[in-house]
């Protein structure tokens, strides 16, 4: 952990640096020597909305993912970096300049929902539409480049979720998808030409795959979705080149193995804790760090006494082997469905006089933890959101259950809901305000609990609830300081949110909301310095980059992908 | 600003879940291919789904609310079980009944073996009531109630369309709406469950007070996070920019609409409420 470790270096470097270093160049960082010819950054200070600067053959490194913050006009993984922090070092656009923000372009994808975070890529724009197809933008225009259909087949089960998909992988010259019939699919980032696709999963029993996949050095990380139709869940990873396996964690102990305790009888069999959204990694620890679902059934919890390890837990495993460093379950038996695949966010932050490496979350069951991420201590957490199962945190940080909270056959009320006090949607860390910004759903449930037999392809979820709705219920966008989860601000919105946020260098919180709100607020005090109203509800996470000199914040409605940015006046020329 | 103290929908009387019946696919005649493979888990299943998606509006056992009841041999709509899904999938354009589109094909399918399992196995039991619709048509018009009303298209349309109320609400519903029109105030269906409608309340009466100190009342017709559109009774619409606003008052206890508990017999609020139930949009002509 000294201070001096390379990687580090460039963090600090980056962040200390960041709005200085990158307002004034467009590094594109470690360049292929194929590439050293071509232009690199913008060649005419006063850049038209079209430009001639070509964009840049798609390459993209181990090494330069691991350093995406001293590249922010790029977007490299799906949360931004590996720290996942969904923070974007361009500020352009900011406090002072932000209400001029203007839609530069729209993309229209094909019909569903759309949940797809883009990756950018040296004027290249890579997302995915539903159900898994893969497009390629010239990210200037809009302008489609290449189109690969994941041709999934109509009867693919996607039990307990819809057909989404959140968008692909980058490393090298190569896009990884993982489509809705559990496949992980290898497409060439110039062409979408197919490399290869395995099967990760059966389908025909429930396992399905809407995540983006994480690509780290020579592998790609892919979680699965199933909980809801009774799949044992696991991690997987895969030789980027070749497609083959190369080690595979359950997240669900079989008997005789480590947590194998916390389960009765076969329960374990059908015992839940998918893996369906994308984790986060440190470099130097060489860790990955991934949330695991609910147990199945979901509300039903008489067939699984125990803990259920390890679902609705976070895990460290060692990225060459899979093997588990360790585990913090914040939900033990959980009985409301309160995953804990929700984005774990890396920071380095000086804790009780001494630097350490911490790892945060705003869990869906509306508490806010950290954790020292070498070792899964549990150093804090408290109630971000309304909550009225659970009296607090013990010492541990394991949940003091308030008596008479699970689901029963006639309804009980408890807070939140199903859908949780957040959900798959991303939180931002601003390095910059050393503040969580956490899209929060304000709203209750009355669940239900109903007898359930497991049987392969079909639900298997033990009850309902029936959500507090309407008037009812509506959402915030909650600035947390990271260290204590202690509320700085919030910006209160019409309905309990379904998508994420972002902050960035600017001094701004961008979000949306379910009425077509897109808004940015001031990262420091929650005032809302812009809004539009861009007319289907927004249900993805916003990202931004820059082309050409200047920077265009994404954000999305319905099935449109707005590019938006400031007119050429506000525009700082290079 | 929000209401805090009253959640309508817990008023239901929800009785215990999951009750065994033993054999259910051959207790009920003449169905489709989804009740003759259904099982008692999808009775179970289709109720316990049921009851999360579906009861508020049509009622635990199906007897109908801000719905319409489910308890009879026939449903108009959905004379067979493909038709019931697509019901359920899709919703019904123009009335209260959204689709779900939460539940998976193979959960509606349970879901629809439950609906089924609500028809009653003798005469079909339509709701016997004792007024008189001929006399109610003329209670209706005579004491004014097209001067918020439409009926076939006729009225005023500041308030609900009543053309097919009685095929979209029980008549209890509607005799509780006229003495009492602000005790289930109707909610909105229009969205899916992230947008507005799911939900809301609808004709909500909303107060504001601008930033020049204007006050203005009205009925809400939307709302996002930014703004709100209010029509005022002259049905002019009127529209706020919401951070502008010095204040925004919502009246969750209280109907546009007057209570006609007093100023209506026994035996008219029997006619008036047996002639909305037969506004079904069949027989739309002749009303003027």
């Amino acid at each position: 952990m000294s201070a001096s470790n390379p990687i580090r270096a460039i963090r600090t470097l980056s962040i200390l640096t960041l709005v200085t270093l990158l307002s004034t160049c467009t590094s594109p960082g470690t360049q292929p020597p194929a590439e050293a010819l071509r232009p690199l950054g913008p060649t005419v200070p006063e850049a038209s909305p079209v430009t001639s600067t070509p964009s840049l053959r798609t390459q993209v490194p181990f090494q330069r993912i691991v350093a995406a913050t001293s590249e922010p006009h790029n977007w490299f993984t799906y949360s931004g970096s590996y720290f996942s922090e969904r923070f974007s070092g361009l500020s352009q656009i900011n406090t002072s300049n932000v209400g001029h923000l203007q839609v530069e372009w729209a993309y229209q994808t094909s019909p569903g929902l759309v949940e797809t975070t883009p990756v950018v890529v040296d004027g290249m724009m890579y997302l995915t539409e539903p159900p898994s197809t893969v497009t390629a933008l010239d990210a200037r225009t809009g302008r489609s480049v290449w189109r690969w259909d994941a041709g999934v087949p109509d009867e693919t089960l996607n039990i307990g979720f819809p057909r989404v998909n959140r968008g692909v992988a980058v490393l090298d010259e190569t896009l990884f998808v993982a489509t809705l019939d559990a496949r992980l699919v290898a497409l060439d980032a110039e062409s979408g030409i197919e490399r290869w696709s395995t099967v990760v999963a059966d389908n025909s029993v429930g396992f399905a795959m809407t995540g983006a996949p994480l690509a780290l050095d020579g592998k790609i990380i892919v979680g699965v979705a199933g909980a809801e139709a009774g799949i044992r869940g696991f991690l997987d990873a895969y030789d980027a080149k070749t497609g083959e396996r190369l080690w595979r964690t359950y997240t669900v102990p079989a008997p005789g193995e480590p947590g194998s305790e916390t389960w009765e009888g076969n329960a374990w069999e059908h015992g839940g804790g998918s893996t369906w959204l994308t984790g986060s990694y440190d470099p130097e620890l060489n860790l990955i760090y991934w949330g695991t679902g609910n147990p199945g059934p979901d509300w039903n919890g008489d067939v699984r006494p125990g803990d259920n390890l390890y679902t609705c837990a976070l895990l460290a495993l060692d990225a060459d082997t899979g093997e588990m460093r360790w585990h913090f379950q914040f939900t033990p038996h959980d009985v409301h469905d309160w995953d804990a695949t929700e984005i774990p966010v890396l920071v380095n932050l000086e804790w009780e006089g001494r630097l350490r490496n911490l790892v945060v979350m705003a869990n869906r069951n509306a508490f806010y933890y950290v954790l020292d991420r070498e070792t899964g201590e549990f150093l804090h957490g408290q109630e971000y959101s309304k909550q009225t199962w659970a009296q607090g945190l013990d010492e541990n940080g394991r949940p003091l259950v308030i008596p008479d909270t699970e689901p029963t056959a006639e309804g009980n009320l408890v807070w939140p809901s199903l859908q949780g006090a957040t959900n798959w949607f991303s939180p931002s860390y601003s390095p910059l305000t050393e503040t969580l910004y956490v899209p929060v759903r304000h709203m209750g449930a009355v669940y239900y609990k109903a007898a359930v037999e497991y049987e392969p392809g079909r639900p298997y979820m033990g009850g309902g609830e029936q959500a507090i709705s309407g008037d009812d219920a509506w959402g915030y966008i909650k600035a947390l300081d990271v260290r204590t989860g202690d509320i700085d601000w919030e910006f209160q919105t019409l309905t309990p949110l379904w998508s994420g946020v972002m902050a960035t260098a600017g001094g701004l919180v961008f979000g949306t909301t379910n009425e077509g709100n897109f808004f940015a607020l001031d990262a420091r005090t929650g005032q809302s310095l812009w809004d539009f109203q861009a007319g289907a509800p927004g249900r993805s996470n916003p990202m931004a980059f820059e082309v050409d000199g200047r920077q265009r914040v994404v954000m999305h409605a319905g099935n449109s992908v707005f590019v938006l940015s400031l007119p050429d006046g506000f525009t700082v020329p290079h | 600003m929000r209401r805090h103290s009253k959640i309508h929908w817990m008023n239901l009387t929800l009785v215990a879940l999951a009750p065994l019946v033993s054999i259910f696919s051959i207790s009920i005649p003449a169905l489709g291919q989804i009740t003759e493979a259904a099982t008692t888990e999808d009775l179970d299943q289709g109720r316990v789904h049921y009851i999360a998606s579906c009861s508020r509006c049509h009622g635990v056992e199906g007897g109908g609310g801000e719905g319409p009841p489910l308890t009879r041999t026939t449903l108009t709509r959905a004379p067979d079980d493909d038709a019931l899904v697509r019901i359920m999938q899709n919703g019904i354009s123009g009335t209260g009944m959204p689709g779900v589109g939460w539940l998976a094909p193979s959960e509606l399918r349970q879901v629809a073996v439950y609906v089924r399992s609500l028809a009653p196995s003798g005469p079909d039991d339509l709701e016997y009531l004792s007024g008189d619709p001929t006399r109610g048509r003329t209670v209706f018009e005579n004491e004014g109630c097209m001067g918020c009303h439409t009926v076939g298209g006729s009225g005023i349309a500041r308030g609900p369309d009543l053309s097919t109320v009685g095929a979209r609400r029980a008549s209890a519903y509607l005799r509780e709406s006229i003495i009492d029109p602000a005790a289930d105030l109707p909610r909105g269906v229009d969205a899916g469950f992230v947008g507005f409608g799911l939900g809301f309340v609808n004709y909500l009466m909303v107060g504001v007070v601008d930033n020049l100190g204007n006050q203005l009342r009205g009925m809400r017709m939307n709302e996002d996070s930014y703004t709100i559109q209010l029509k005022d009774a002259q049905g002019v619409l009127h529209s706020f920019y919401k951070p502008d606003l010095l204040e925004l008052q919502r009246e969750f206890d209280r109907s546009p609409m007057q209570s006609y508990g007093e100023r209506l017999s026994e035996e008219e609020l029997e006619d008036l409420v047996a002639y909305l139930t037969t506004l079904t949009g069949t027989n739309l002509r002749g009303i003027s």
